[in-house]
């Protein structure tokens, strides 16, 4: 490795290359490559189904790639899963968090894993809880929360550490407006600290509001990856007359559909009308 | 324009409710088994879409195996019949009857231990407004969602109920050949399974409420639940086993009685008036026996015992929907207990463990209050100690065992079964939280220790518990002795059960996990495991009863000894392959 590329590679907190993965003749992950830099905020945008979740799990070590190489902060994700997870944080799609246990429980039991100090994690808890309005059922079994509730517990357990990279896979999905908020606030505070996110998400304008970079994600593959900006331009280029949402629907293939559906969807609303 | 609002509620026939009722049964028992499929939730989610009957097949599986454990209970009230039957002419028609009864009441006491045995475990998840909360999503009324709760409920039972319902009518029709005997005995059967189903529902919802109760670190309330549980497996299991003996008591009260023919006949009298279920057992005894033999008061007094039980089938079924309704109507959760716990920020305090005994402790808290995998912790406890009671007791052993050599194969099968089951439930409590711990710097070596810690601990107990009941015994040193030899045996099985199941279903590339992540041929690789785990079993169970019958017990002792060190030293080397001391510091 020349010296140059090493430096390249310093800054990118990911490296994703050619990366392969299928489950028997459905291709998930079909060759994708990407990268993130330090202080960045990339996202991932796709429809349900194009392989998302799939290209996280890999990055995290949980599935095995068929193809290609991945490295995370230096690290491969398959051989230094410890050490990796120690500077990671992971937000899942299904918050699978030992439902029988009640967050207090759960946070003295991540910290024990993490070896954290409990003092000093003591106060950024709180802090964190108070802000998503967490507090008040920290003792009540999880298995009694909302979804949204279950997703702030999540989130919680993923930013205790101050990771240095953060993997979240539609991580707003079922929080109310107000946390929508503090969570992007606390995005902003570990980007400031100069951490990096992955940011999983099937709705194009919450890819807009929070991420600097995408990759836009359709049958396992990246379709086409920039800035918003950039991306706009590719929009005037395509005919002239689509804005970001149609170039969206039209590389993700679901324009058709969609029109399909929602000319369906108007003649049957109209024939109830008429009746 | 969208039709349906909510001042438009339609009151649904039965038929149509029982319909959705299918919807909702889907819906609870694709959620359980999404739950137990833990990280697999994606596989499992794949398996269904390319087989979309993949979840019917797996219902219709449990309901086939419930049935034909159920089913093979018909032998017992045939075995009852053709002995009454064997025995007309040889003693008194009324002792016969008095045993014909006490025999057939035992039967159907007995399957209603075990629809409470194996019903509530299976329904527990249809008691819970959780199950239905969808449906008052839609434009129904509340009372028709109770009544969907109720066949969804009935949809979960519905095969075990029917062969209950059947297996006395069609022993008494193989042992009579007579229609109008048989078509009593289906009434009384049907009237003793309204009841049980009833106690079942009412018991099932008081039940589901105190394991499911919101205080999560409330230390006295999960005391309760653990003694609930417990109180629950103990009384059923108990009550199972001593129903059973009734069947040798009657008989040997057969072949000699000291009772006078005039006290039997009052006692005929007065027990047939017991309306569960002895009223029953004497109606259809009557009829075996031919009904021209018994006196008038005998028949009345029989058959009001019978009105009786349908009065109080009709109260009980009442009381039984009311409790459900109520137990399944999302604001009865709120009064649920008056005490849920509002937290500040001065609760937050953080203490932190070292890996393996955060494990242990999370898998304790688990423990105490999720039902299956209490059963996982416990059983291997109280199954072993049941038996022994029950064959260390004389009156219920019949003669005392004193057969030591029984006792030893015993105890090895059950320490060996209770250290598989053990691990296997203690393994699957990480499913729950697989998103936590995918994400967390976890040393499987720690947490692969903190199960093993489990298995040092239970098996141990469930091991030396029943020598108890060999206190003041001439040979209680020997029996002593020989359960602490065996012990290490039973955590070394544990171990391997551990490591076998890891191979089997958790190689990565680098690493060995306690997740399933290989679920391929998951079926074969479970029967593959059991195999692997009888085999292990009977091996020892023959070097042991070679050693026992050839040599003296100090030489079995030194050879179990030596076979337990030489597999220790293997499973320990295992251990260490596939689950390296990781060099990385934190
Ligand atoms: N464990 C699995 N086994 C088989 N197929 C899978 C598995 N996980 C995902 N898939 C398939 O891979 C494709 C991508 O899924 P996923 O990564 O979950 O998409 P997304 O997260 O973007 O919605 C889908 O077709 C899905 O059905
Ligand atoms: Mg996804």
């Amino acid at each position: 490795m020349s010296n140059a590329e090493k430096m390249e590679n310093m800054e990118n907190m990911v490296v994703v290359d050619h990366l392969v993965k299928h489950f028997d003749e459905v291709k998930a992950v079909d060759d994708i490559s990407f990268n993130i830099k330090k202080g960045e905020i990339f996202g991932l945008l796709g429809p349900n189904g194009a392989g998302k979740t799939t290209a996280v799990k890999l990055m995290l070590g949980l599935l095995e790639a068929n193809q290609g190489n991945i490295t995370i902060l230096g690290l491969d994700p398959e051989k230094n899963e410890v050490e990796l997870k120690t500077r990671i944080g992971y937000v899942s799609e299904e918050p699978l968090i030992y439902k029988s246990l009640t967050p207090k429980e759960l946070f003295n039991f991540i910290a024990s894993i993490r070896r954290l100090d409990g003092e000093k994690v003591t106060g950024k808890l709180a802090q964190y809880l108070e802000s998503l309005d967490a507090i008040e059922y920290y003792e009540r079994l999880i298995s009694t929360l909302s979804r949204g509730n279950k997703q702030k517990i999540q989130i919680i357990a993923a930013i205790l550490h101050d990771p240095d990279l953060l993997i979240m896979d539609e991580p707003l999905a079922g929080l109310d407006a107000k946390s929508v908020k503090v969570v992007k606030e606390i995005l902003e505070l570990h980007i400031e600290r100069g951490g990096s996110v992955l940011f999983s998400t099937h709705i194009m304008e919450i890819a807009e509001d929070i991420c600097d970079r995408i990759g836009i994600i359709n049958k396992g593959k990246i379709v086409a990856m920039g800035t918003f900006e950039e991306l706009r331009l590719v929009a005037k280029d395509m005919d002239g007359v689509m804005d970001l949402e149609d170039v969206f629907l039209k590389l993700t293939d679901q324009d058709e559909s969609v029109k399909d559906i929602i000319s369906k969807l108007r003649s049957t609303m109209n024939s109830h009308r008429g009746s | 324009m969208i039709q349906l609002s909510n001042t438009q509620e339609r009151s649904l026939e039965n038929k149509e409710l029982y319909k959705i009722s299918k919807y909702s049964y889907n819906e609870a028992f694709l959620e359980s088994t999404l739950q137990m499929a833990g990280s697999n939730q994606s596989q499992i989610m794949e398996k269904m879409n390319k087989n979309s009957k993949y979840i019917k097949n797996q219902r219709i599986a449990m309901k086939v195996i419930m049935s034909i454990y159920l089913g093979i209970m018909i032998l017992v009230p045939i075995q009852s019949l053709r002995l009454v039957s064997l025995s007309i002419g040889e003693v008194s028609l009324d002792l016969l009857l008095l045993a014909s009864s006490g025999m057939i009441a035992a039967f159907f006491l007995m399957q209603m231990f075990y629809l409470l045995m194996f019903g509530l475990f299976t329904s527990t998840g249809f008691f819970t407004p959780e199950s239905y909360k969808w449906l008052t999503t839609l434009p129904i009324e509340n009372r028709s969602v109770s009544k969907i709760g109720l066949f969804t409920l009935f949809r979960s039972l519905n095969a075990q109920t029917i062969i209950m319902m059947l297996l006395f009518p069609i022993a008494t029709f193989i042992m009579s050949l007579n229609i109008f005997i048989t078509l009593i005995a289906l009434v009384v059967s049907i009237i003793n399974t309204g009841l049980a189903l009833s106690i079942l529902i009412i018991f099932g919802a008081k039940f589901t409420k105190v394991i499911n109760s919101n205080v999560g670190n409330n230390r006295g309330s999960t005391l309760i639940r653990i003694g609930v549980i417990i109180g629950y497996l103990i009384g059923t299991l108990l009550a199972t086993m001593g129903v059973q003996v009734v069947t040798p008591l009657m008989e040997s009260m057969l072949a000699s009685t000291d009772l006078s023919s005039a006290a039997i006949i009052t006692l005929n009298q007065w027990l047939s008036l017991v309306p569960f279920t002895l009223s029953g057992g004497y109606l259809a005894s009557m009829l075996f026996l031919g009904f021209t033999n018994f006196s008038t008061i005998q028949i009345g007094s029989a058959i009001l015992g019978m009105i009786i039980q349908l009065l109080v089938v009709y109260w009980l079924g009442k009381k039984a929907i009311a409790t459900f309704t109520q137990a399944i109507s999302p604001d009865d959760s709120s009064k649920n207990d008056g005490k849920t716990i509002t937290s500040t920020v001065e609760d937050v305090q953080i203490s932190t463990l070292g890996q393996m005994s955060a494990f242990f402790k999370k898998d304790a808290q688990n423990i105490t209050r999720d039902v299956q995998s209490l059963m996982f912790v416990l059983l291997p406890i109280i199954l072993p100690t049941l038996v022994f009671f029950i064959t260390s007791v004389p009156f219920l052993a019949g003669e005392e065992a004193k057969d030591t050599f029984g006792i030893y194969i015993l105890t090895i099968s059950y320490l060996f079964m209770g250290a598989f089951m053990l691990m296997l439930g203690i393994i699957d409590i990480d499913k729950t939280g697989a998103s936590v711990s995918a994400s967390l710097p976890i040393v499987i070596r720690e947490q692969a220790k903190a199960k093993i810690l489990w298995a040092v601990i239970i098996l141990p107990i469930a091991n030396l518990l029943p020598t108890l009941f060999y206190i003041g015994k001439p040979y209680f040193l020997e029996i002593l002795v020989t359960f602490l030899i065996i012990i290490p045996m039973g955590i070394i099985f544990a171990v391997f059960v551990l490591e076998l199941k890891v191979l089997f279903f958790g190689k990565m590339k680098y690493k060995y996990v306690l997740d399933e992540v290989k679920i391929e041929h998951k079926v074969l690789k479970i029967i593959l495991m059991v195999i692997i785990g009888l085999v292990i079993t009977i091996g020892f169970l023959i070097l042991t009863g070679v050693m026992m019958s050839d040599y003296s017990m100090g030489m079995t002792y030194l050879v179990l000894g030596c076979t337990e060190l030489v597999l220790g030293i293997g499973v320990y080397y295992l251990f260490n392959k596939m689950f390296p001391k990781t060099d990385y510091k934190f």
